[in-house]
């Protein structure tokens, strides 16, 4: 029992642990990084381990141990590296272009009022517009 | 949460005289309770119709789970003419701009009085 806890479950739990890690820093602490390396790291790390317990001590738990291992790996690098990535990004407008139409473009508030996007220079200087993806 | 991390930083922004403006194509209800969710004091505007994705080239074709359009993740910063000062256009949800590198963008670009 205690071998198994030691070289199958844990390694186990550090693969969960580099995925749980990495969502939890991202959605609770917004700490988001292009490609989180240390996460991938330490999932490698927890199936590198399984499969150094299934090479010295091979046997059925220690293969589904292994297999589930890979697949949480499998799964937490196509999440990060594929289904994380939108699709078609446009490069957006240019910086250094006069976008025809947004000065004239008003949009309603939360309050229901028409509200301009952009104001005048003598009320703010510029506009930080920041389009997010939308309430899920 | 990008919206809360401004919040937290809006006085950086007013002391520059600069104004933000959170949009989404969300109809008004759902930008009120993203609004209130986010705790921001800043204006929400809703682009029900695209026509500001479309202004500013990051409309998303389908990339809502239901298959509806939606705004790529973008921030862009832009003068009282329509001008585009700065822009970041987000290929994943991890790379959007921290206040703090908006800010330093805001001080190269509009020095102060």
């Amino acid at each position: 029992m205690r071998r198994f806890l030691l070289h199958q479950l844990l390694p186990l739990a550090v693969v969960f642990l580099g995925i749980a890690s990495y969502f939890t820093l991202a959605t609770q602490f917004g700490v988001y990084q292009r490609l989180p390396w240390l996460h991938f790291l330490i999932v490698v790390a927890g199936c590198g381990w399984l499969v150094t317990t299934l090479v010295k001590k091979p046997g059925v738990m220690a293969g589904l141990s292994l297999a589930l291992g890979l697949l949480l790996c499998g799964t937490f690098f196509w999440y990060t590296l594929s289904y994380s990535i939108y699709d078609g990004t446009n490069a957006g407008a240019a910086v250094g272009e006069q976008v025809e139409g947004l000065t004239a473009l008003a949009l309603p508030n939360p309050r229901g009022e028409t509200t301009p996007l952009l104001l005048p220079p003598e009320t703010a200087k510029a506009t930080l517009v920041v389009l997010y993806r939308g309430y899920w | 949460m990008e919206l809360v991390e401004l919040q937290e930083r809006l006085d950086s922004f007013k002391e520059r005289n600069v104004r933000i403006v959170a949009s989404s194509v969300d109809p008004v209800d759902k930008l009120r309770l993203m609004r209130e969710m986010s705790g921001a004091t800043f204006e929400f505007l809703s682009d029900s119709e695209g026509q500001l994705l479309d202004l500013l080239r990051v409309r998303h074709s389908g990339g809502r789970a239901d298959g509806a359009d939606i705004a790529q993740s973008a921030s862009f910063l832009i003068d009282p003419d329509g001008r585009i000062l700065w822009s970041h256009v987000a290929e994943t949800y991890r790379t959007r701009p921290r206040p703090a590198k908006i800010l330093e963008e805001i001080d190269r670009r509009l020095p102060g009085p």
